[in-house]
């Protein structure tokens, strides 16, 4: 699917979604209540079929009090490319797991948690995933801190 | 403290007339074999184990220095190289394979990374400000990453070290530096009480280090 049709395809399931056709990719922000059932929608759409996660991580906006987790997902079967972005609260920062749509999203999901403590609600195995396991804090927050970091911080 | 069979060897040895004089060249040998053939423990962290392969090829050709068969385990090396960044988790592993390598055994931190965290040092959570923090370093090899002929440079330092290194009569030369020591303080408060009431008890004994490798 074209960029732009891909864009209009999931504007008119969800309206709600703010999408731009980026330079680099298309994509989609999307409140944290229509998530879920967008991300099931782009899974198993015919039309849509973005059956393969290639990269998710997240962005830390203390100043916003928002988290936004991102994921880029890519069809296997269509050749076309779309990012999904979800702004999750900073304070509790918690999203609904897609993990049982894509399985490597599993990991994906660890890592986020580990490194900017999303919890990730109904993920099978929810632990640090890179850090050690008696880590304290999420590193890739802005407002980390520890006796490990030297000197001056940008 | 219980002597080596080595140690005690020398020790006969060195009673005998001329033994010191045998002893220095059999430690010339014992040296110029050490120095001449390291083994070094395949080990690469980052992009500094890219130069370090590269220090090992024909066109450098770490094997005119006798350093060139990196072996697979630490048992079977002496020489530690470690090529590139040492995160947290990596330095307890670091220092497991220091502690398996037989004596004696030496390291070279080649690369920033392995210096003082390199790159890495400022607003970082995960990586160690330098591998001396967890074992001790012989040479440090500066550069990021250092091309093949530093680390030869390295190598060669390190040759020079051991080649100053006295591996038999070392105890024998600190348990005399402790004795000297020990005299002069003796003859240093002896002055000091001169006039004043003997001091019946002289300085605490002091006990010759056992030898580290240096």
């Amino acid at each position: 699917m074209e960029r732009q049709g891909l864009l209009d395809a999931v504007v008119a399931a969800f309206p709600e979604a703010a999408v731009d056709n980026a330079p680099q990719l298309p994509e989609a922000k999307i409140p944290l209540g229509s998530f879920r059932a967008l991300m099931v929608r782009l899974h198993s759409d015919p039309a849509l079929a973005l059956d393969y996660p290639m990269c998710m991580t997240a962005v830390d906006w203390p100043e916003r009090g928002a988290i936004t987790c991102v994921y880029h997902l890519y069809s296997f079967a269509h050749g076309h490319k779309l990012v999904v972005k979800c702004d999750a609260d900073r304070a509790d920062a918690r999203m609904p797991t897609v993990s049982d749509l894509w399985r490597g999203c599993e990991w994906f999901e660890r890592e986020v948690f580990d490194l900017f403590g999303v919890v990730f609600d109904g993920h099978p195995d929810l632990r640090r995933i890179m850090l050690t396991d008696d880590w304290v804090g999420f590193p890739l927050r802005k407002d980390y801190r520890d006796s490990r970091i030297a000197g001056k911080t940008y | 403290m219980a002597l080596s069979p080595i140690q005690h060897a020398a020790g006969v040895v060195a009673a005998a007339p001329g033994g010191q004089f045998v002893l220095l060249n059999v430690e010339a040998l014992f040296n110029w074999s050490r120095a001449n053939s390291l083994f070094p423990l395949t080990f690469g962290l980052s992009c500094c184990a890219i130069e370090f392969m590269a220090a090992g090829m024909s066109r450098h050709d770490m094997a005119r220095f006798g350093a060139e068969v990196a072996r697979a385990t630490p048992r079977q090396a002496d020489l530690m190289i470690v090529a590139g960044t040492v995160t947290e988790k990596m330095a307890p592993v670091v220092r497991t394979l220091y502690d398996q390598m037989p004596d004696p055994k030496y390291v070279i931190s080649m690369g920033a990374c392995a210096t003082a965290g390199g790159p890495f040092y400022f607003d970082n959570y995960s990586v160690l400000k330098g591998v001396d923090q967890v074992i001790p370093v012989d040479v440090y090899v500066p550069g990021c990453p250092p091309r093949p002929e530093a680390l030869i440079y390295g190598i060669l330092k390190l040759q020079q070290k051991i080649m100053r290194e006295h591996p038999i009569l070392g105890a024998r030369i600190a348990a005399q530096a402790a004795r000297e020591a020990a005299q002069a303080s003796m003859e240093a408060g002896r002055t000091a009480k001169e006039g004043g009431q003997a001091e019946a008890a002289g300085p605490a004994p002091i006990h010759a280090a056992p030898e580290g490798h240096a």
